[in-house]
């Protein structure tokens, strides 16, 4: 199978990246849609992208259907965070008459800390059999299997929630340190309120 | 009481100028202070992601534009309302531009346990204003609105927002002018427990 990636960010800045991004739409068999979740939803400007290419694209055309899109989202939050995000992907692959082949949400994303997955063998070995999964199914022309989505919705380092909490809290202060020590901010300063204090 | 009104239509559209004017108008009528901010007004720069809202300027965006002012409003208010056209069930990229970068400066880094998930907890104490999220499509698409309900919600408990609501307000129908709008507009506050309706 032949892919193209388009970065959407630098896609949208000019009049050629738009022109192919509608144009690679337009011509693949299996659309992904990969984002980071924002605020419960995608970001801007993959939104902005979606809009683009429904901008370019009104009116009917009866091989639409056989487009399909799979959605791709992660959160540093648990992988259900990502539900509506998903349904969003859908309701677009919808209004545009492609089919919606199916989503896959990853939680604690930021464990990644940006790694390949293949760097991370062991944390990641059923992100990447899901993924295995997702595209098998897709050159068969299947939609993406249920295993696929029960596999990289499950936690990359399972635990209680609240271990998680604790974690997450440790790894956030850490973070403020090295960036406070190199910014010579208090540490204090972490739990400012800018308005109201 | 004091109405944050977020605007992120794109202000060329006869129909969402109304709504935006509607809103005003019957929030003023209870002597409401309204802040309305219209997102197309203003160059709001891309959220690039560097948690600097979090890290470098806790609370604050490192950005200087009206997405970085914002959030001292947003606490300050008792209900915000957030106008966007329905797009894919979810915000216009023009609303989510801006929304992206504000929401965020309201919470902070650290993590809290609720309801069987894990949340960022909020950035001032505060109590978080009510959210009324109205979305503005061509036509009726009830799986649309399904998943926009959804994503409020959703919003609304990232948010800390005590009540929350949604209203649709459709260009083609016989509730599409002025009074038609205001009045759907009073039915939704007065859903909103009451706390936020206008009629007196």
């Amino acid at each position: 199978m032949d892919s193209d990636l388009i970065v959407v960010s630098s896609a949208l800045d000019h009049e050629a990246g738009v022109t192919e991004l509608v144009s690679k739409v337009d011509s693949c068999d299996v659309l992904f849609l990969i984002f980071p979740l924002y605020i419960d939803s995608l970001p801007y400007n993959l939104i902005e992208a979606l809009e683009t290419v429904k901008k370019h694209h009104s009116g009917t055309d009866s091989t639409r259907h056989e487009k399909k899109v799979i959605a791709i989202s992660h959160s540093g939050l648990e992988a259900n965070h990502n539900r509506v995000a998903i349904r969003i992907c859908e309701c677009f692959a919808k209004e545009m008459n492609y089919q919606f082949a199916g989503g896959l949400m990853l939680g604690n994303s930021a464990l990644l800390n940006g790694c390949a997955l293949t760097e991370l063998e062991r944390m990641t070995k059923q992100v990447q059999r899901a993924l295995r999964l997702t595209v098998d199914a897709m050159a068969m022309g299947d939609a993406v299997p249920e295993k696929a989505r029960e596999l990289i919705s499950k936690p990359m380092l399972p635990g209680p929630l609240w271990l998680y909490k604790i974690l997450g809290n440790w790894t956030m202060n850490l973070c403020f340190k090295k960036k406070s020590f190199d910014k010579g901010i208090n540490t204090l300063h972490r739990y400012v309120k800018p308005f109201f204090s | 009481m004091k109405i944050l009104i977020l605007d992120g239509t794109e202000g060329t559209d006869e129909y969402t100028k109304t709504v935006n004017q509607t809103l005003n108008k019957t929030f003023k009528k209870n002597s409401s202070t309204v802040t309305n901010i219209l997102f197309h007004e203003h160059k709001i720069h891309d959220c690039i992601g560097d948690f600097g809202c979090f890290f470098k300027t806790p609370g604050k965006c490192i950005f200087k534009d009206m997405a970085q002012e914002v959030p001292e409003h947003y606490i300050g208010s008792n209900l915000v309302v957030l106008i966007t056209v329905l797009t894919f069930g979810g915000y216009s990229s023009l609303f989510a531009r801006a929304f992206n970068r504000i929401a965020i400066q309201l919470i902070s880094h650290l993590f809290m346990q609720a309801e069987g998930e894990i949340h960022r907890r909020k950035r001032y104490d505060q109590e978080y204003p009510s959210l009324l999220a109205i979305g503005i499509e061509e036509t009726i698409n009830q799986e649309s609105r399904s998943v926009f309900k959804a994503l409020v919600q959703r919003n609304a408990i990232h948010l800390f927002a005590p009540e929350h609501q949604c209203l649709f307000l459709t260009k083609d129908t016989k509730a599409s002018d002025p009074t038609g709008i205001e009045n759907q507009i009073e039915h939704v506050l007065s859903d909103l427990g009451g706390k936020h309706a206008t009629t007196p």
